[in-house]
């Protein structure tokens, strides 16, 4: 049973909501798998970001616990021209169903991202995003990137299991601020004399009492004083207003300026440091993706329908002084590894990995070798995802990442990119 | 198979007045009106209980099982209720305004009020339920889908509903009330029009969050055009001017010292 | 018609219309009058609560959701614009018809009644948020200063002068005495922010990010931090324009109380 099951107090007497969920876990069966992350067409997921190496840890905590979020992205050189760019505005944020975590930090290659900034194309960045568990439920945790103009960038999914606190106390989330008072962020500013409840308060009693007097304390309502009026004609229809409406209408006049007068004198009073909202675009130094030895050229690509399989033809040289094995095709977050190379650090509770959905024509290349080389990454998963829809996008093309390892096992990287033809049968 | 009116007045025979006794209460206003309120708190707990436990993935099968049928149920509902209602309230229209008593007229007034009651208390279940869940849902939720559990809700039942309570009203109006028979009332039918168009104008929100407008920010202009249709409200204004002019001539008829009541 | 049968369809009027004001001597009447006038308050009220949440979600509703909207440049500018455009079209037929000047104390009364049960239901149980985090703005007070200016000087023109440009002046004044906190300055990762800066960081909006946010950014014309007063001024202006052109067009509206014979 996996479903995203928040607590809720609303109809506390009732239970409606509890009886409800229940009956609904009963019935229901099978993994909610995705959130947003299948929806967007095949070839924006393939030609936007990679995102690798992406970890939650730990995976089953308590409210109020901490959830560390980690890992790299790559932003590609294949980046849709048509579509606003990462290059302008992006933001680092976390995909889970409201604010069932609290976020306590991010960073983006170590610059704190409150803010938003801009990513270069064709350059890493490592990201760590750390929670703190709120509300207490079974999530799907993504991480995520809003990019301004163009939607959202939805890394894979992990899911994070977040049990009751054992003292069952409410959720506290206490700050101090610069002049020296400790807060709760959770009912911050609410109760209390001069507080938000307070003054709705007041200003709801004063505008009820408008309003009685009004329409509470007339004989007179709409149809009389309608028909009164049309008697009259405008030019004598203010005779329907008193003396009486006057002065009332004055006291309130005279109460509530002095009253909104008053709450701004207080709230300057009580507290005399405040500052604006803040806001801005901070930079974040890109990292250059490492050069490793291999140099690729994309052939042509071709995607069977009835195989679930992308073959790629390239032809790769190693320039280097050590044999390479290509280990694994990464895109649109699909995980293509080929077992026969076996490298590459598998997370808990990562999903979509196909542990050997790579065949590589060749498994060694020599250095100074220059070799045709056929990639075929092939698995359900393209239909599971909704990969297959790319022939019905309007621009067929793909990107991807490539990882291969030298024979001291170092890890290398490079995305390759191209046109890509369905076959049919 | 348009018929002449037969009725009569059945108005109470109370002791202070015929016509004063018969409109203490509006039985049908509260009945339709717990109603309503009943089927909104109905889809409030649905939402709350399924909206993020099976809705955040529209391709999943989960999705698919519990709220795509809620979606044709509600289209399925909602034509029906209108078309049959409207339909009905056609074919069995009055063409004899003289032969409708003035009680009769009066007593219809005070049904059509009712009607607007419960449509008023929809109204106020729509402003306080549904708007802001859509706002609440889309800001924290990644959209993948036009249908999303709130759209199913607000788009497909909640303010459809409305129109589906407008339009056979509308009709009745105008078959049943003398003041209304045989011409249209154009405030009323602005009121009609405009909460209506709100459903076309669908086509241009998902049209333009699909193709050009790739963020939640809820004010932004994409959305101007449901703000816009919402000023037909502002026609019920001279509605209410109507309504004024023909009941309080009608309550001072009936009420006058030598009025004589209507008899069969 | 001929010029005879108009002056004896006036006539007729006349005497009916003389009638009508006799029946305002009628305690019968007068009994009926309240019971019809009681329902049609309802209606009004819980039709404009949906107006106004309408208009207002959809053209201020983000500064009103989030305190870390709420700031000095936008927000104190477009909510007057946004409220007053509303009121203004509804007070103009309400004023003209039955010199009640209410209109814009009950639309900012039910929009902040409506806001209230929306956020509990909406943001905080649907979407867990703290109310901390998502309270509504009032602006009772500023819709009080508008219909007492009306009562007291009986004139639209001179109320737009002052009611509307003192509702746009004072939201950010009267808004301050609960909101001042959250302005309060925090270091958080060696950075300035304010609380509810933090707030907006630390609860989590998935599809809500940071440069979402419409609110006031440094230019080098910035002089002397003076933005609140300028925009305090500029939306006073921008209230009486705003507030006279929804009158303007709320006289047109209310004259549109006809009939026509056909739907064209």
């Amino acid at each position: 049973m996996n479903r995203i099951v928040a607590r809720k107090t609303w109809f506390k007497g009732l239970q409606f909501h509890s009886v409800l969920a229940v009956l609904a876990l009963m019935l229901l069966a099978g993994d909610v798998m995705a959130h947003g992350e299948r929806a967007q067409l095949a070839s924006m997921r393939m030609r936007t970001v990679h995102w690798f190496d992406t970890q939650v840890t730990p995976l089953n905590v308590k409210v109020g616990d901490l959830v560390t979020v980690t890992g790299k992205l790559v932003t590609s050189e294949w980046w849709p021209k048509h579509m606003p760019s990462i290059e302008e505005t992006v933001f680092l944020n976390i995909g889970v169903p409201g604010p069932t975590f609290l976020r306590l930090h991010s960073e983006v290659n170590g610059v704190p991202m409150m803010r938003s900034t801009a990513f270069p194309l064709g350059k890493v960045y490592e990201y760590k995003t750390v929670l703190r568990a709120r509300v207490a439920g079974r999530y799907h945790v993504h991480p995520l990137l809003n990019v301004k103009d163009a939607g959202s960038l939805v890394a894979k999914g992990s899911w994070l299991e977040v049990a009751e606190n054992d003292s069952g106390e409410p959720f506290v989330n206490e700050i101090t601020t610069l002049p020296g008072d400790t807060i709760d962020l959770e009912t911050y500013g609410l109760s209390g004399f001069g507080g938000v409840y307070f003054w709705h308060v007041v200003w709801i009693v004063v505008g009820i009492a408008y309003l009685v007097y009004w329409l509470g304390t007339k004989r007179e309502l709409f149809i009389p004083r309608f028909i009164r009026i049309r008697a009259l004609g405008q030019d004598r229809a203010n005779e329907l207003l008193t003396k009486n409406d006057f002065v009332v209408s004055s006291i309130f006049f005279t109460l509530t300026l002095a009253l909104i007068l008053t709450g701004y004198l207080w709230a300057e009073n009580r507290y005399p440091i405040t500052i604006p909202l803040q806001t801005g675009l901070v930079d974040v130094e890109p990292i250059d993706i490492p050069a490793g030895d291999l140099e690729v050229v994309v052939d042509h690509a071709t995607y069977e329908l009835a195989g679930r399989s992308l073959t790629m033809r390239m032809n790769m040289t190693n320039n280097g002084t050590s044999p390479i094995r290509i280990a694994e095709f990464l895109t649109a977050n699909i995980r293509f590894m080929n077992a026969k190379v076996g490298e590459g650090e598998i997370y808990e509770g990562e999903e979509m990995i196909s542990r050997d959905g790579l065949t590589v024509s060749i498994d060694t290349i020599a250095p100074g070798q220059s070799v045709d080389v056929d990639l075929v990454a092939s698995d359900a998963l393209w239909e599971k995802y909704r990969m297959t829809g790319l022939i019905h996008d309007p621009d067929s093309r793909f990107a991807g990442l490539i990882f291969y390892y030298d024979d001291v096992g170092t890890r290398y990287y490079q995305e390759v990119g191209g046109a890509v033809l369905p076959e049919f049968f | 198979m348009a018929l002449s009116n037969t009725q009569t007045a059945t108005l109470e025979t109370g002791s202070e007045s015929k016509v004063a006794g018969h409109f203490k209460r509006n039985r049908f206003a509260y009945m339709c009106g717990a109603f309503a309120l009943a089927v909104g708190a109905a889809l409030r707990i649905y939402l709350d209980t399924m909206g993020f436990a099976v809705g955040t993935d529209y391709y999943s099968e989960e999705f698919q099982t519990y709220w795509m049928p809620l979606l044709y149920g509600e289209i399925i509902v909602l034509c029906s209720f209108t078309v049959i209602l409207s339909v009905y309230f056609w074919m069995t229209r009055e063409t004899d305004a003289s032969s409708i008593s003035k009680e009769l007229e009066l007593s219809r007034y005070w049904r059509l009020l009712g009607v607007f009651t419960v449509m008023g208390i929809w109204a106020g279940a729509i402003a306080s339920n549904a708007v802001e869940s859509d706002a609440a849902w889309h800001q924290v939720t990644i959209r993948d889908t036009d249908f999303t559990p709130t759209h199913i809700i607000i788009f497909y039942f909640a303010l459809p509903f409305l129109t589906a309570m407008l339009i056979p009203a509308f009709i009745w109006t105008h078959t049943r009330i003398p003041a209304y028979m045989n011409k249209i009332s154009l405030p009323f039918l602005a009121v009609v029009v405009g909460i209506l168009m709100i459903m076309p104008n669908y086509g241009f929100n998902e049209w333009g969050h699909t193709f050009f407008y790739a963020e939640e920010l809820f004010a932004a202009p994409i959305h101007w055009g449901f703000v816009f249709l919402g000023w037909s409200l502002f026609f019920l204004v001279p509605l209410a001017v109507q309504l004024f002019t023909n009941m309080g001539r009608l309550i001072a008829e009936t009420t006058a010292e030598d009025y004589k009541q209507h008899s069969a | 018609m001929s010029q005879a049968q108009a002056e004896e369809v006036t006539e007729i009027e006349a005497k009916r219309r003389l009638l009508d004001i006799k029946s305002l001597d009628n305690p019968k009447a007068l009994k009926l009058y309240r019971r019809f006038d009681g329902i049609l308050i309802l209606v009004l009220f819980t039709f404009l609560t949906l107006g106004i949440q309408i208009q207002f979600t959809l053209t201020a509703g983000d500064w009103d959701y989030w305190i870390d909207w709420r700031d000095r440049r936008w927000w104190p500018l477009i909510s007057p614009f946004t409220l007053l455009l509303f009121i203004g079209a509804f007070t103009y037929g309400i004023w003209y018809r039955l010199r009640l000047p209410i209109i814009a104390t009950a639309v900012t009364l039910l929009l902040c009644l409506v806001s209230w049960l929306s956020r509990y239901l909406n943001f905080v149980e649907f979407a867990n948020f703290p109310m901390s985090f998502t309270f509504p703005s009032t602006y009772i007070g500023l819709a009080i200063l508008l219909d007492c200016a009306l009562a007291m000087t009986r004139s639209l023109v001179v109320s737009a002068m002052i009611g509307g440009g003192l509702f746009g002046a004072l939201v950010y004044p009267l808004n301050w005495a609960f909101m001042a906190p959250y302005k309060v300055p925090v270091e958080f990762n060696g950075t300035l922010m304010s609380v509810a800066d933090l707030m907006g960081y630390e609860y989590i909006r998935t599809t809500t990010p940071e440069y979402l946010r419409i609110i006031e950014e440094s230019t080098l014309r910035t002089f002397g931090g003076s933005v609140t007063p300028l925009t305090a001024v500029f939306a006073g202006l921008c209230g009486i324009v705003i507030y006279a052109i929804f009158l303007y067009a709320g006289s047109w509206i209310n004259g549109l109380d006809k009939y026509a014979k056909r739907i064209v």
